[in-house]
């Protein structure tokens, strides 16, 4: 039979900054030496979750970049440790709306930049925009990486 | 919103370039009717492109979902089709007389090619994308869109160049579905009508669906990865 898992038990698992909730950690606590499965709709809105705040994050992210006053020249005329230091400030900046889903803003951007930072403060501004094009691959892939290593889940359905 | 455009609509279902080219001199009383369909509705050139574009948008926002469309849902668009002009009726009524072989033949090339100029397109917009200096809502989702969107009507295609009459008959209507409702968010975001929250819950079904595809970063992004990855983490 197998346990199945809820939206906020897998989006606890996959991005660790996310403040978790006790209900999804007790339930994951108790059952997760069993065989655990994902339901295609769970599944589905995990999905849309990661790629709607991915789709916030690019734009945030260039918008930052290019229009506040360490522009995208001033990017590409940064050491890497000034780059690193500017996504800090970044992540500082930037604010939670109001209304709240299942997946904040805040802790997913801090799981992306975590998660990418290597990669982002080595890149110019416009191979930066190279990276972000395959990010939300990327991301997605990483989503169903971990579900299928990490709890050894079967997948829905593929061609 | 980027200017990539399609100066094709390789997203409606009805064969007609494929069945131009495979039309013999008898068939002439049918072979006028399909290519002036195809240049009135097809080629971006007109009022009748724009006017079946905008049919076809109307699909995405329908509830119909890979897991859930049936075949008469393709028949539902066929018959929209008929009553925008009756010659479509002529064309469906002339293609229902062609052998299984036939048809699936035409059908397979048909969206082979359609996967063929979407992934020529993807590549436009990608050059688009770097292009532009900020990017705008569904900006940084669409080239994945594209990419899958190619990827799944691909392999679909496969599938039914490889299935049996039998098949093949079920999983026409099926690809046809699913090229025009997915096509739909592509022609949506050409033209600038596209909401964010459309283009985030069709590419989560695609993405639940298909395998995820592994969009390649040009060499130069790869060489800079590769250096970076021999420098500690600061």
């Amino acid at each position: 039979m197998g346990k199945f898992l809820d939206t906020n038990v897998v989006l606890d698992i996959i991005y660790p900054e996310r403040p978790r909730s006790k209900d999804a950690t007790a339930f994951y606590m108790k059952f997760k030496n069993y065989e655990l499965k994902i339901e295609n709709q769970v599944y589905k809105e995990c999905q849309s979750l990661a790629i709607k705040y991915l789709n916030y994050f690019t734009a945030d992210l260039q918008n930052f970049i290019s229009t506040n006053d360490r522009h995208s020249k001033k990017w590409d005329m940064l050491d890497q440790k000034k780059r690193s230091k500017l996504l800090t400030l970044f992540l500082d900046n930037i604010k939670e709306p109001g209304k709240n889903d299942k997946l904040d803003r805040i802790p997913f951007y801090k799981s992306l930049i975590n998660l990418s930072r290597h990669e982002i403060i080595y890149l110019n501004f416009k191979d930066l925009k190279d990276y972000l094009i395959g990010l939300a691959s990327e991301v997605m892939r990483y989503f169903r990486n971990r579900l299928k290593l990490d709890l050894n889940i079967n997948f829905p359905i593929a061609l | 919103m980027v200017s990539t455009s399609l100066s094709e609509n390789i997203f409606n279902p009805i064969p007609l370039k494929e069945l131009s080219n495979k039309m013999k001199k008898r068939h002439d009383k049918w072979l006028p009717i399909v290519n002036d369909l195809f240049d009135e509705f097809m080629i971006s050139n007109g009022d009748k492109f724009t006017f079946l574009n905008d049919i076809i948008i109307k699909e995405m926002e329908k509830e119909l979902d890979i897991y859930t469309m049936t075949t008469e849902d393709y028949t539902n668009f066929q018959k929209e089709l008929e009553d925008l002009d009756e010659r479509f009726a002529h064309v469906n009524e002339f293609i229902s007389k062609l052998s299984p072989d036939e048809y699936k033949s035409m059908i397979t090339s048909k969206y082979f090619r359609a996967a063929k100029i979407l992934k020529k397109s993807a590549a436009s917009l990608r050059e688009d994308l770097l292009q532009k200096e900020v990017w705008n809502e569904n900006d940084g989702l669409i080239y994945t869109y594209y990419v899958i969107l190619s990827q799944v009507i691909s392999n679909l295609v496969t599938k039914l160049e490889e299935s049996s009459a039998e098949e093949g008959n079920k999983l026409i209507p099926t690809i046809g579905l699913v090229s025009l409702v997915y096509g739909s968010v592509v022609i949506a975001y050409i033209q600038d009508k596209l909401k964010p929250e459309v283009l985030i819950e069709r590419l989560s079904e695609l993405a639940t669906f298909s395998n995820i595809p592994n969009i390649k970063t040009s060499t130069k992004v790869k060489k800079v990865l590769k250096r970076s990855r021999k420098v500690p983490v600061i």
